[in-house]
Order: C-alpha cells, then sequence, then structure tokens
C-alpha cells in the first residue's frame, strides 16, 4: 500500500490493517497515539474480526492503549454515580459527549478515553447541582477571579469541578457554547428533544443535536488539538443514526438551520467527508443549503478546518499559522471584540508571567 | 552488529540518524546528535545488539539540545518521546541520564499491557529474585552486587510480570548508582564497569554500572517466580531474615506497582499467584558481602 498516510486509511477502511507493512505500523502507531486513537484501532479490528491477523508487536501497543480506556471509562462511570447521589434524582442531568456515547451504548464510546465528565443541566438547577457539589466535597478547579469571572459571566458552564479523592474532572454546563458568543443555540431547545437513558433523570441529546454539539465543539475549542478524534466520533455517530434513520440527514439539516448552526456543521461534515470518506447524503455536502453566502469564507474555512483537523506525521512541526488563526478565531466567535481583546492580553502577561517564574518540571 | 564492532565513529553515525535497539520485550529507536551522550551509551553497553532499523519501535525517543538560546547559553537538553516533551529540559551534561529516566518513564506510563512493579529483579536457576524498591531499601546497591556475583540482571526498576504467562521478564540496563552507593559497589567490585560520575542530578551523584554481558545476551529469556525479599538497609545491623505472610507481601507489592490501579482484576489475579508461587522474606542488612551470601545460600 502506498498511501502516504497510514492513519486515514485505516480510518476510512479498518480492513486495510491487515495490508500494512510493519514500517507502516510504525507510522501508524504513533500518529494514532498522538490523536488518542490507539485503542480504536483494537476495536475497529475486532469489528472486521481482524485482531488476531496484526502484528503482535502492534496489538501489544494496542492492548496497553485499551487497558489505560477501560480504566478512564471505569473512573467516569463512577463519578457519575458519585454526581447523581449528590445532587438526587429530581434534577434531570444530560450526558455529553464521551459519557453519552458511553451510557447510550454508541459507537464512538469503544476504545475511546475521556478524562473529563461533561453534564448539561437546566440553568435553574445550576445553583443547586454547584452547591450540592461543593458540599459533598468536590473543588473548584479555579481559584484565581478573573478565571471565575470568566466562567460565569461569559461562558456556559462553571469553573470545572473536582473531587479530590477521585480527581475527576467535572464540567457543568448551562448550555452548550458559551453566552456572549455568536452562536448561541437556545439551551430550552436542546431539552425539549433529549432522549432520556432508561435510568431515572438522565438523559442524552438527540441524535442530531449530538452531532451538532460535537462539531460545534470542534470548531469553537481553542486548539483543535486531537481534534481527528472528535471528527471520528462524528463519522461514527453519522453512520450509526443513518443507518438506524433514512431520514436522519434531513433532520439534522433542520435541526442546524434552526438553532443556527448550518455553518460550523457544514465545515465540519466537509472536513469529515474528506478526510473520513464519511458517506454523506447529497443535501449535506451541498453549500446551499447551509446559508453560506461568502464563498471566500467558504472555501478559506473549510481548507483551514480540513488542514488542522488533518493527522501530521510524527515527525512534522505543527501547522502553527493555521493553527493560530483558528485559535484567534475561536475566541472571535466566542467573544465580542472587546472582550476578546482584554482577555487574550490578560492571557499572555499571565503566560509570560508564568514562564518568567517557571521551576523544573518533575522526573519519576 | 553491536555498538562495539561499529567503532565509535560509525555508532555516533548510527544514534545521529537513528538506532533501534531491543530492551527485553520493547524495541527502541533512539535519535541524539549529543555525542557524549552516545559515548557513554557505548561504553555501557557495548554488546548490545542493534537491530535492522525496521519495523515496530514500541518508543520513538529523541535526546535533542532545545531550540532557541539554551542550545549555547547555560545549553540545555530535552527528552522527547514520540514528539511529545514530558519534561523540562535538564542541563546539556545529563543527557544520559536524562535518555535512562525519560524511557523508564516511557515505559511505567505506557507499557500497560504489563503489570509493573516498582521491583530490582534478578534470577538464578531460572526462578527470580523480586526486590521491591521500597524508600530505605537499597535495592539498586543489592542488586548491583548480585549481578557482579553472577545473578543474571532483569532490571533494576521494572519487574514485568506477564498476566498471561505468569512469566517474569528481563529488561536488563544499566543500573543508576546514586550517592555512596558508587563508591560502595566500586569497593564491591573493583572491576566494575562503571559509566562517568553526573553530579549534582535531581537524584544526586549517579554513575551507571553497566549491566553484566550474560543478561544482556540472555534477555529473551523468561524466569518463573521465585523469591520475594523486601531488603532493609540498617547501619551496623547484622544480616537477619524473617519470613513475611502472603497476604502482607501482595499488599506491598501491589501498592509499590505503577500500573496496579489501571489493570484492576489482570492485576489482582496475576500478583495472587506470583506471590503463591513465590517464597516471601524480609531482610534486614548492613554488609552486601554477607547479603549476597544469604541470597546464595538462600537458592541453595
Amino acid at each position: 500500500m502506498s498511501s502516504p498516510d497510514p492513519l486515514l486509511t485505516v480510518l476510512r477502511e479498518p480492513g486495510r490493517m491487515t495490508l500494512l507493512s510493519t514500517a507502516e505500523w510504525d507510522r501508524l502507531l504513533r500518529m494514532a497515539r498522538a490523536h488518542r486513537l490507539l485503542a480504536k484501532l483494537g476495536e475497529l479490528a475486532r469489528g472486521e474480526g481482524i485482531e488476531c491477523r496484526l502484528p503482535h508487536r502492534a496489538l501489544d501497543n494496542i492492548r496497553a492503549a485499551q487497558v489505560w480506556v477501560d480504566h478512564f471509562q471505569l473512573r467516569i462511570r463512577r463519578e457519575l454515580r458519585e454526581v447523581r447521589r449528590a445532587i438526587g434524582s429530581p434534577i434531570p442531568l444530560v450526558l455529553l459527549k464521551g459519557a453519552a456515547y458511553m451510557m447510550a451504548g454508541l459507537p464512538p464510546a469503544a476504545g475511546r478515553s475521556f478524562a473529563d465528565l461533561d453534564l448539561l443541566v437546566r440553568f435553574e438547577d445550576l445553583q443547586t447541582v454547584e452547591q450540592a457539589m461543593l458540599e459533598t466535597g468536590w473543588h473548584s478547579q479555579v481559584e484565581n477571579e478573573y478565571d471565575q469571572r470568566y466562567y460565569r459571566q461569559w461562558m456556559h458552564e462553571i469553573p470545572p469541578l473536582v473531587h479530590p479523592l477521585r480527581g475527576v474532572e467535572v464540567d457543568v454546563h448551562h448550555n452548550l457554547l458559551p453566552s456572549v458568543g455568536r452562536f448561541r443555540p437556545a439551551a430550552k431547545a436542546l431539552w425539549e428533544r433529549a432522549t432520556p437513558l432508561e435510568s431515572n433523570g438522565l438523559f442524552v441529546l438527540s441524535p442530531e443535536d449530538m452531532v451538532l454539539h460535537s462539531a460545534v465543539h470542534l470548531v469553537v475549542s481553542d486548539e483543535l488539538r486531537g481534534g481527528l478524534r472528535d471528527l471520528f466520533d462524528i463519522h461514527q455517530l453519522y453512520c450509526h443514526f443513518f443507518r438506524r434513520d433514512r431520514g436522519f440527514p434531513a433532520v439534522l439539516l433542520e435541526r442546524a438551520r434552526s438553532l443556527g448552526l448550518a455553518k460550523p456543521l457544514f465545515y465540519v461534515l466537509q472536513a469529515s467527508h474528506e478526510l473520513l470518506h464519511t458517506p454523506y447524503e447529497a443535501e449535506l455536502l451541498d453549500y446551499r443549503n447551509f446559508g453560506l453566502r461568502n464563498p471566500f469564507q467558504r472555501v478559506l474555512m473549510c481548507h483551514l478546518v480540513k488542514e488542522v483537523l488533518r493527522p501530521r506525521p510524527p515527525e512534522a512541526a505543527p501547522p502553527s499559522f493555521r493553527r493560530w488563526l483558528l485559535y484567534v478565531r475561536s475566541h472571535w466567535i466566542r467573544m465580542p471584540p472587546g472582550l476578546l481583546l482584554g482577555h487574550l492580553t490578560r492571557k499572555s502577561v499571565r503566560r509570560i508571567r508564568e514562564r518568567v517564574e517557571e521551576k523544573g518540571g518533575g522526573i519519576p | 552488529m553491536t555498538p562495539d564492532s561499529l567503532g565509535e565513529e560509525g555508532f555516533l553515525r548510527q544514534v545521529r540518524s537513528g538506532l533501534t535497539i531491543r530492551f527485553g520485550p520493547f524495541r527502541i529507536c533512539l535519535r541524539s546528535p549529543l555525542l557524549e551522550a552516545a559515548r557513554v551509551f557505548r561504553r555501557l553497553y557495548p554488546d548490545i545488539k542493534l537491530e535492522k532499523d525496521e519495523g515496530i519501535r514500541d518508543f520513538h525517543v529523541e535526546v535533542f539540545p532545545p531550540s532557541g538560546v539554551r542550545r549555547w547559553w547555560r545549553p540545555q537538553v530535552e527528552f522527547r518521546l514520540d514528539g511529545e516533551k514530558p519534561f523540562e529540559p535538564f542541563p546539556r551534561d545529563h543527557a544520559f541520564p536524562l535518555f535512562e529516566w525519560g524511557l523508564n518513564y516511557a515505559i511505567a506510563t505506557r507499557a500497560h499491557n504489563y503489570c509493573l512493579l516498582h521491583s530490582a529483579v534478578l534470577e538464578k536457576n531460572g526462578r527470580c529474585l523480586i526486590l521491591p524498591a521500597l524508600p530505605g531499601s537499597g535495592k539498586s546497591t543489592l542488586c548491583a552486587a548480585l549481578m557482579l556475583r553472577g545473578w543474571r540482571l532483569f532490571s533494576d526498576e521494572f519487574g514485568i510480570l506477564q498476566p498471561e504467562t505468569g512469566r517474569m521478564l528481563p529488561m536488563p540496563r544499566a543500573i543508576p548508582l546514586k550517592n555512596r552507593s558508587i563508591e560502595v559497589i566500586r569497593r564491591f567490585e573493583p572491576g566494575a564497569l562503571l559509566g562517568p560520575l553526573f553530579p549534582k542530578t535531581r537524584k544526586g551523584d549517579v554513575a551507571h554500572l553497566a549491566p553484566s554481558r550474560s543478561s544482556l545476551e540472555r534477555q529473551g529469556e523468561e524466569g518463573k517466580a521465585g523469591w520475594i525479599v523486601f531488603p532493609r538497609f540498617v547501619p551496623g545491623s547484622s544480616t537477619l531474615v524473617s519470613s513475611v505472610s502472603g497476604s502482607e507481601a501482595f499488599v506491598r507489592l501491589s501498592n509499590n506497582s505503577f500500573n496496579y490501579h489501571l489493570l484492576g482484576e489482570i492485576a489482582f489475579r496475576a500478583l495472587t499467584d506470583l506471590v503463591r508461587e513465590s517464597e516471601c522474606h524480609a531482610l534486614r542488612y548492613s554488609d552486601l558481602d554477607e547479603a549476597v551470601a544469604m541470597f546464595d545460600r538462600m537458592v541453595g
């Protein structure tokens, strides 16, 4: 096989893992590890029934990564149980991202590591939930007063909470995106379609909202670091929901429009189509359905998102300029310009101060 | 092909472009342009077999000068693992200890397909002696002394237990002797092959003892459980052995493992079996010769 990028190749067609040379495996393992997709390779191979045909050394590395993933999934399950115990059952919770995939038994969960537990609560319950958690031993991770204010005034979540005995970060959200940002989906609309899980009071987003959330998160988050993993989530979610319901593309498109999230969805669908060959229906690949009137913006954004998500060969330097453009842009979307300027200035000053005060790191 | 057979020039060139070596179950690619570090490597591992530079490497390690002023001004060195930099840079002179520690870090944080004990392990007659690393145990000194008296070195740092088979896997590497134990080992065996002294590292003064040739040659041969001995260096003490219950040995061993908490049930079963198949002792000692003689008597 002559493809220069073994990671994209096997994500598109997992069966091709059996055709790789050991030199290609060497590259594949490094790239998959860097993109947090190493354990995923094992799940994909199992799905194809080819696990026993992988090279031993590759399998050793994959299994080691799976141990790690299993451990973190277990930690998140336990943390969720503790959170529910702390806040009591009458308050409904929507699980987001990894925890949602895991508890709803969706394909992205398999072989996926997640360090944090992300929850969505109704705005009116926010204070009760935070209070209950603080009283049961969770600590706020943010001590700095500016940062506290940053979260509370402008963000869509409260500062992360961690229980010191368990160390799992719990992010409690009241919306999917910052309250000062350009895209502001109405949280109420998300609750209306949320799907209940078997356990009482626990929900996940509807299929279309789940894909939208993942897509928007990818475009809006600061760094897009490890974004390929999230893109693959979207790929797996779409394929899964489409198999269950042929009407899913139309529902997704309609929902993206009504929540005002059509643009970011388009960029992400384009990227996953080109990088992962996700088999989208034609209507999802036609920009005219997404209200993108500015062709310059469309082409530029599609290019940037795709290139930043494209896996780098292990020896290559990060595409720093493109990343920086998107970094600036992610904040641009989240905050009005005046606020943004102030925020970035404070962050730079702090970074410089930290660098000056920097001490040696630890060695085991 | 070995570092010795390549000659110094040839070896340095090879390290610069990427050297593939095997340490026990792992294949490592090491790349560094730093001549001094490569020379120390060659001195401590003259006979290690160099692998053909192909196929899967578990760890890609680079020991490089950082970019920017610290390349020249008070020069530093960075450890990179598959492109990531897990630590702050070290002073340039400490490139070799950085490589060894960095590789330990890499193994401890990744190789979860094994149950990883924080122990020195040696072998005689096919059975393994496990010396858990507890503060004040002096396990590196003991381990060095036993190797110098003919025990086969598995590792000074890692007890690699394969959960599927219950076997211990060797990974012979240079033993980092610290502070006073450098002199102790020099006196214990004047012919010992030691690397240069690295003063004032983060762990104090460090000098590495080369793994014995036979340990390296036989690094593919696994071992069965034999003895678990918890050593304690007590100045002025005579050599005293007492037995330790299986349950106590289990608790102390699991608390001292790198990944027991990650592996859960797998590690529980593997360690239970290991303890069942081993004789468990505690040892107090101050005289190295006496301690070594005690271990040889134990083997019988």
